[in-house]
């Protein structure tokens, strides 16, 4: 697609000769801008161009710059041609030499690709986003490229992505994505912007910077990257050019209000294989652990002169070239004689370090023995081994008396895997009071009285309930009530009568049997005690009661009425016998109503 | 009046405990000073007799187990130790030497901590419900019972008394329901099963209660067990990570 690398300049002194197209590859009927720049004059003239065979030039126009930059002038002139490839195929601006002051400046041939004009056809901006970017391989496409295309496991393979722009208006450019299938890849580092020419054409760059690292041996293939970026085109649907690529010539930057559209697109670039050697077998020393680079490791111990039980600080520094993620903290053989914790790491650019706090458990120790930190240098594809130490430290003893307490450090967590001691722990003294000394097994719960005792409060809220429950029922129901108490009533009143019987007060005998009448039938029956006579015999019929009750009921009453009226003829027998009357009455109705 | 009677035959009830102990439990306590006195002196082998005849004699308390168990680690028993440990427990749940030196004898234990079958919740569960002795469990549930069928009957008596005394009887409920509670927890964890520790170290517990029985795990001194069956001098036990199988009687002794 695009020819030589590089400018095609040429430099004499503080004046160079830069010749430049605005695009190597173009259709039949489209026409391409060369550009002969002379930086540090401004006074050459046109230029007359040789015959370029396959095109027709013609002379725009000259155009002049000066800039001053950091108090440093430079000027340029520049002169425009049109070139209008009459024929398809590949086409070639031939070198262009310039004599000026005596000097001759010449520049290097510059490869024009024509294309048919078939190919191209006038677009309308509502096309696909992929017809959109046909045509437009030239004017915007990614490179990526790595630093080494052969690399050992771990080691650090730098990579390039760039995406070249020219005369595009590419917006919302996203991080660059790549299959990396074998590699650990790193973040992207800020994008870099810049210009560069490339087969004579000037483009604007975008570039991005990476590192990666392979972790598996092989054949390995990384990429095609991917870049999703917008491509903003003008919206000139009425405006139809010869062909398409015309759309884009002119000053895009001029319309910006809502006369220009957003195209997603996605650039695409070749993969890369690369080969991916494991490390070699042969050489590997025991300390190794994966860390690919060139390093220096250094290493000190602080505090030297200690007691038993206090910590000493080791700190491990490494510094160099090489994948400092592959980087682990140097494996201490230290034996049981200390107590190690997890190193605290810090990490910077180009190195890192490790402390990682010990402590001695025995006063016997007199060194912190030897250690080792193994890589493989990349350079010289062999291992290298840098051990420091044995570093001596005085450990004292404790003094007569102190306990030994391995303290937990703040920050830092003790060695997993290791089982808590308890060291000068032990058991708290015996208790001076034997407190409640019980016969064993005589719980006073599984005793067989408590359990009956435990009955006795239930049973005792029920006797309560249905105590309460009858007491208010005597205050509220009246007939209830009288029916209770009219047997004792009665029986007290019998009591009364037998006792006027044997005193043989006939007058008084009587009134207390017709009283006790009164009393006990008002009583049983709910009538007023006091109004009642012999009528009442005619209610307790209906109240069906046994006729001979009633029978025994009225010759109490007619015995009553005799006694009123002809005292005299009672005697001592008939008292008696209506004593016994009454009495057997009495029993008969309460019977009765059970 | 009834209420009189019946307060009185509860005082007699509950005096009875109290009167038969007194007199016999001084020869106990003799005994308890006396294991002391050797236990000060260092002679841990004399203050385990001691101790172990005021056992034999038929007294107990949670002191007496925990000085037992005291010199029985200091002596280098530690299987015996734990056990008396953990029957001090049953009597001073709460008491935090007893805890502080369980915990500790147990952090001794061969081959470490053993992974509980019940959830961490679960256990707090059941530690909860036994944070009161049984004998205070039950004690204190009688008297809320006790309590609550006295504010019922007066309640019932005195119409005016039931609006306030509704509320006396709340808390009073809570606490026998709680206490209730706790009293039928603690006794299906202590009556009910019956825990032993083991005694010696790498005791072998197989799957059926002969010699040539395939091992199925190993129980080392300390380790507490629940006992499950038991078979001519065998015994199946259960540990905490629910493990079951057969072992020699003599290798444990029970709580």
């Amino acid at each position: 697609m695009f020819g030589a690398f590089g400018a095609a300049t040429a430099y004499a002194d503080d004046i160079n000769f830069e010749v430049m197209v605005d695009r190597s590859s173009v259709s039949l009927g489209s026409a391409i801008q060369l550009s002969l720049t002379f930086h540090g004059v401004q006074d050459i003239s046109a230029v007359d161009l040789p015959k370029i065979d396959g095109f027709d030039a013609r002379y725009l126009g000259p155009s002049t710059r000066m800039s001053i930059v950091n108090g440093k002038t430079t000027r340029s002139i520049t002169h425009l041609y049109t070139l209008i490839p009459l024929k398809e195929g590949k086409l070639y601006i031939p070198s262009l030499s310039i004599d000026y002051r005596g000097k001759t400046y010449a520049s290097e041939p510059i490869k024009i690709e024509v294309g048919s004009q078939a190919s191209r056809q006038s677009q309308s901006p509502a096309t696909t986003h992929q017809g959109v970017l046909e045509g437009l391989d030239d004017k915007v496409f990614l490179i990526m490229q790595t630093g080494k295309k052969k690399a050992y496991i771990n080691e650090i393979i730098p990579v390039t992505i760039k995406i070249y722009i020219n005369k595009l208006a590419i917006r919302d450019i996203q991080y660059p994505q790549f299959d990396h299938q074998g590699f650990v890849v790193d973040k992207f580092a800020e994008p870099k912007q810049y210009q560069e020419v490339l087969g004579g054409v000037s483009y604007y760059v975008i570039e991005f910077k990476t590192n990666i690292f392979g972790i598996q041996a092989g054949e390995l293939k990384l990429g095609p990257a991917q870049v999703n970026c917008n491509l903003v085109a003008q919206k000139n649907a009425s405006r139809r050019r010869a062909s398409s690529n015309d759309f884009f010539r002119d000053n895009i930057f001029d319309d910006f209000f809502g006369r220009y559209t957003s195209h997603p697109i996605q650039l695409k670039s070749i993969d890369i294989p690369i080969n991916i050697l494991p490390l070699p077998e042969a050489g590997k020393p025991e300390s190794f652990n994966g860390t690919v680079g060139n390093y220096r490791f250094y290493l000190e111990a602080e505090p030297r002169d200690v007691k038993v039980g206090d910590p000493i600080t080791l700190k491990m520094n490494i510094r160099g070239d090489g994948n400092l993620k592959t980087v682990n903290s140097p494996t201490l053989n230290l034996g049981d004689s200390f107590k190690i914790y997890e190193p605290e790491v810090k990490q910077d650019k180009s190195s890192k370090s490790f402390e990682q706090v010990i402590i001695p458990t025995k006063d016997t120790i007199t060194s912190i023995p030897k250690i080792s930190f193994s890589f493989f240098d990349t350079v010289s594809g062999t291992y290298k081994t840098i051990s420091k130490g044995p570093i001596s430290i005085k450990v004292k003893p404790l003094a007569k008396g102190e306990e030994l307490k391995i303290l937990e450090l703040p920050g830092v967590a003790p060695g997993s895997g290791i089982r808590e001691e308890t060291l000068g722990r032990d058991i708290i003294y015996i208790k001076d009071n034997p407190g409640n000394l019980k016969r064993t097994g005589k719980n006073f719960y599984s005793n067989g009285f408590f359990i009956v005792f435990l009955f006795i409060p239930p049973l005792m809220v029920i006797a309560t309930s249905v105590f309460q429950s009858r007491r208010e029922r005597l205050m509220t129901d009246l007939r209830y009530a009288r029916g209770l108490r009219a047997p004792k009533a009665a029986k007290k009143n019998l009591l009364e009568v037998k006792q006027l019987l044997s005193a043989e007060d006939t007058d008084k005998f009587f009134d207390t049997v017709f009283k006790t009448l009164q009393e006990y039938l008002g009583d049983k029956f709910h009538l007023s005690s006091a109004g009642i006579t012999s009528d009442v015999i005619e209610q307790l019929k209906s109240l069906d009661v046994e006729a001979g009750i009633l029978e025994d009921m009225e010759g109490c009453f007619n015995v009553c009425d005799r006694a009123r009226y002809a005292p005299s003829s009672i005697t001592q027998e008939q008292m008696y016998d209506t004593y016994i009357l009454l009495t057997e009455l009495i029993d008969k109705l309460e019977r009765r109503k059970i | 009046m009834r209420k009189r009677l019946f307060f009185t035959l509860t005082i007699i009830l509950f005096s009875f405990q109290g009167i038969g102990l007194c007199g016999e439990s001084a020869y106990g306590r003799q005994l308890f000073y006396q294991g002391n006195a050797e236990y000060a002196q260092e002679d841990f082998r004399s203050a385990i007799e001691k101790y172990e005849q005021a056992i034999r004699l038929g007294y107990e308390s949670g002191p007496l187990y925990y000085n037992l168990g005291n010199a029985y680690f200091k002596n280098d028993s530690l299987g015996k130790s734990i056990l008396n440990y953990l029957r001090a427990e049953r009597l001073m749940p709460r008491d935090a030497d007893l805890a502080s030196n369980l915990k500790f004898a147990r952090s001794l234990i061969k081959g470490g901590a053993i992974p509980q079958e019940q959830a961490w919740f679960a256990r707090m569960f059941a530690k909860f419900w036994t944070s009161f002795a049984l004998g205070a469990t039950a004690s204190i549930g009688v008297i809320a019972y006790i309590i609550l069928c006295a504010l019922v009957v007066i309640m019932i008596l005195y119409r005016r008394a039931r609006r306030p005394l509704i509320y006396a009887c709340v808390p009073v409920a809570l606490v026998l329901a709680l206490f209730t509670g706790a009293f039928y927890v603690n006794f299906q964890e202590t009556a009910a099963q019956e825990h032993a520790v083991v005694l010696e170290n790498d005791i072998e517990s197989r799957f059926e209660p002969f010699d040539e029985a395939t091992v199925f795990f190993t129980l080392n001194e300390g380790e507490d067990l629940v006992i499950m069956d038991s078979k001519q001098g065998w015994i199946k036990i259960k540990r905490s990570d629910g493990k079951q199988g057969w072992i020699e009687q003599e290798a444990v002794e029970a709580l």
